[in-house]
């Protein structure tokens, strides 16, 4: 076997913190001026490190916008299913999912909106592998409110729209992607659930 | 704060004038006759035609050999 041995200064360290630098370029980058805006050489000359180093960790731009995705995926599943059990109560699941997923995109407000941006994008042809356990969580959580009476059968996208499509608009009006009335408009926890209580009753058989 | 690391140094970068579809096709072959090459790729996309190597026993002078023989620009990417 032909051993190549490499002197120390020669070394290539992956370095989880310089990764994570790329990675939040490369959001920005995305979020700023759109996915045609994103190059590996730009993303470099962005984050301060050479185009070897963005290499080292990408194969080329599908590749790291597939990891991007996936990364986001993981980050809002890890947050949304934080302390979340799928046999509690509609009003009680719904409330946690909701209090979840704000405290996700005030985190990650980058992210959010790369995911906004990309959710639904035919130029990410996502794997979904790091969704499996929230999905199951999700669909275990719908199963049991239907068995309970709390929750009327109905297709997925139109409980999604009346379960989550509410929680996401207030969601816009407080980041002001939307305005109507109120100029400034922000969420509170007292107006959320005022939201709720409606949208439960809404769901009902 | 608890860093990471792991070394990267089978990840071997290289820039080249491995520029179409053909002349990719023709480094795949031999790349995939290559002992000791656990994953390649070219970003045909990029300017620099960067050509990423996987490899645990092949040196980065073993690979610009390979692929200089084949006719075709090799070096290290900085």
């Amino acid at each position: 076997m032909n051993i190549h041995l490499t002197l120390p200064s020669e070394m290539r360290i992956r370095d989880e913190h310089k990764e994570e630098a790329i990675r939040e370029k490369a959001y920005e980058i995305i979020v700023k001026k759109g996915f045609e805006g994103l190059s590996m050489q730009k993303l470099a000359k962005a984050a301060g490190v050479s185009p070897a180093t963005i290499y080292i960790y990408y194969k080329n731009r599908e590749d790291l916008l597939h990891s991007l995705f996936n990364h986001a995926q993981k980050e809002f599943a890890f947050f949304a299913l934080r302390n979340f059990d799928p046999s509690v109560s509609l009003e009680e699941g719904l409330w946690l999912q909701w209090k979840n997923r704000l405290a996700f995109i005030s985190d990650n407000p980058i992210i959010y909106q790369f995911f906004e941006l990309f959710r639904n994008s035919p130029l990410i042809n996502h794997k979904n592998v790091s969704m499996k356990e929230f999905k199951e969580n999700m669909v275990l959580f719908v199963k049991n409110a239907i068995q309970r009476g709390e929750l009327a059968r109905m297709e997925p996208e139109i409980f999604w729209s009346i379960a989550y499509g509410s929680f996401y608009s207030l969601v816009k009006f407080h980041l002001q992607e939307k305005k109507m009335m109120t100029e400034n408009f922000k969420i509170t926890d007292a107006k959320m659930k005022q939201t709720l209580h409606m949208v439960v009753k809404a769901l009902k058989p | 704060m608890e860093m990471i690391m792991e070394n990267y140094s089978h990840i071997l970068i290289f820039k080249t004038n491995i520029k179409t579809a053909d002349d990719k096709f023709r480094i795949s072959e031999m790349l995939s006759y290559t002992a000791g090459i656990n994953d390649w790729s070219v970003d045909c996309d990029d300017i620099d035609c960067v050509m990423r190597i996987v490899s645990y026993t092949l040196n980065s002078a073993q690979i610009i050999e390979l692929i200089n023989k084949m006719g075709y620009q090799c070096q290290e990417l900085e």
